[in-house]
């Protein structure tokens, strides 16, 4: 029952439509291999539902928790709002600042498993000529991009393309912008498409 | 036993009837589909997607007394982009959009046959749809080859005008999207042209005469493909300085009356640069550098069509009978 309750809190905040209490069952629960397996898994379901780009299923929280328990910062400040905690009632005073932490870092392992989708989606989204290039390109295969991380996509992506075509890159910087221009101009226009050379020939300005 | 048997003919006959019901019906629409574009006054708002870019414009057409077909396109976010088009003819341009070429070439409209669309394309009726808060009708574009994507559109029930053109790929994602949002008919265009103010460009927009155009030059090559797809025919072909100036720069457009490709080819002597091959959103871009004794060329094929399509016209360049000239 509970399990079946944490799966529904879980399907929930992928969906972002968690509450604040499913977001804390998940977050209390988020230690446990069976819980981090199943966000996984819907991850990994959601990209596919979504047609996107491979979804890497790296964990990084272990290496944010111990990143976290390294900061000396972080560890003096939870252990002073254990001290005021502490203060104020003394039946939590044990649990609270582990707790704190592991919330912090479970909270930042989350976002860093849901950040990779997103800014994938964004890197796509402003990058879209080297990612879409590197997509169809036999050389990238999906296996190696499936290990590129979050804010390494794009630099990650864009290296070997810079590497492949370092030589053509000027001829490139220069011709291709004019040469979609001049496509999208050219272009007749036909009954079934008043408005989209335009706009076509419109979104290629300023690029 | 009887009724069954019945029923399996009336199911048959429903099938049939209604299959070759569905390929008339979207002959039809196509049909009010091209009267309406001479017609049909209109004004609305749009959206532009594609991988990389998202934008928003609005649309102002009217035929004027002369029964011309007046347009107006202004995008409204970012830079305004502006254009104004007159019975066909680009008349001005903001800044930003027009260059160097002639815009006499700017959008050259092309007539629809839908005779000839249907031996490339498969067109079917997909059913109610709805979009801009109107009825619309969803027509299927299927190629029936690999060497063109499929299109979707919404025609307005009312006006047979398109009000969504869906760009797919071969495995049905979407490449491309125009879709009205907001969406006003001219119920009686003669009405409407004494009752309405004609539509007028703003300042920014250059008329065509301030815009430098460029003449052709001298076609002193014989650079060529041996092969297009078929169904693609040449509509349009220029030999001009490039926009620097360094190179002469042959371009040539083909299209199947849906979809366009265009071809430059230009000499790299100079430059040190490799074949490559990029998908732009709907676009697809493969550059091949091909050398013969004389002169290094980079032939650049560009459009909106399956890659692989691109990369075999791009491979059937080849120097005309004379082996260059320099």
């Amino acid at each position: 029952m509970n399990q079946q309750v944490l799966q529904q809190s879980l399907s929930a905040l992928m969906d972002n439509e968690a509450d604040e209490l499913e977001l804390r069952r998940v977050l209390k629960a988020s230690d446990e291999p069976e819980v981090r397996a199943a966000w996984t898994r819907y991850q990994v379901a959601r990209t596919a539902m979504h047609n996107e780009t491979a979804f890497a299923s790296v964990d990084l929280s272990a290496r944010i928790m111990a990143a976290i328990d390294a900061e000396p910062a972080l560890s003096a400040a939870a252990s002073t709002s254990g001290a005021a905690i502490e203060s104020v009632g003394t039946h939590k005073t044990r649990s609270m600042p582990w707790l704190g932490r592991v919330a912090v870092a479970a909270s930042v392992t989350l976002a860093v498993l849901g950040g990779v989708r997103f800014y994938n989606q964004d890197a796509v989204q402003q990058d879209a000529l080297v990612v879409q290039s590197e997509q169809r390109l036999p050389a990238a295969s999906p296996a190696q991009s499936s290990v590129v991380l979050a804010s390494y996509n794009a630099q990650g992506q864009s290296a070997p393309m810079a590497e492949v075509t370092s030589g053509s890159n000027l001829w490139y910087e220069r011709r291709l912008p004019s040469y979609l221009r001049q496509h999208a101009q050219q272009s007749s226009v036909n009954k079934t498409e008043v408005g989209l050379p335009y706009a076509r020939a419109a979104s290629l300005e300023g690029q | 036993m009887r009724l069954t048997a019945r029923c399996s003919v009336f199911f048959l006959w429903a099938a049939l009837g209604s299959s070759a019901y569905a390929a008339q019906s979207a002959n039809q629409w196509l049909q009010r589909l091209h009267v309406a574009q001479d017609t049909q006054g209109y004004q609305g708002a749009f959206v532009y997607e594609r991988k990389g870019a998202f934008s928003t414009h609005q649309i102002w057409r009217q035929i004027n007394a002369e029964k011309q077909v007046v347009e107006r396109f202004l995008q409204l976010n970012g830079p305004a982009h502006e254009v104004m088009r007159i019975d066909g003819h680009v008349t001005c341009m903001s800044g930003a959009i027009a260059n160097a070429l002639s815009l006499a070439d700017v959008w050259p409209v092309q007539s629809f046959d839908v005779q000839q669309l249907q031996k490339w394309y498969e067109i079917r009726e997909l059913g109610e749809s709805r979009v801009a808060g109107r009825n619309t009708v969803a027509l299927l574009f299927a190629p029936r080859d690999q060497h063109r994507y499929p299109l979707e559109l919404h025609l307005d029930e009312v006006t047979a005008i398109p009000l969504k053109t869906l760009l797919l790929n071969e495995h049905g994602e979407l490449l491309e999207r125009f879709q009205f949002v907001q969406f006003n008919a001219d119920r009686d265009n003669n009405l409407r042209v004494s009752t309405t103010p004609s539509i007028a460009p703003s300042a920014d927009c250059q008329t065509v005469s301030a815009i430098s155009s460029m003449s052709d030059i001298e076609l002193d090559v014989d650079w060529t493909v041996s092969w297009v797809p078929p169904g693609f025919t040449l509509i349009n072909s220029h030999y001009r300085p490039s926009e620097d100036g360094v190179n002469n720069v042959l371009s040539q457009v083909y299209s199947d009356g849906l979809a366009h490709f265009s071809i430059f080819f230009e000499r790299v002597d100079d430059y040190d640069v490799e074949s490559g091959r990029r998908q732009l959103g709907p676009t697809a871009v493969v550059s091949r550098r091909v050398v013969n004794d004389t002169q290094q060329v980079m032939v650049t094929v560009l459009g909106e069509i399956p890659i692989g399509t691109a990369e075999r016209v791009a491979l059937s360049m080849q120097f005309g009978s004379g082996d260059g000239d320099d």
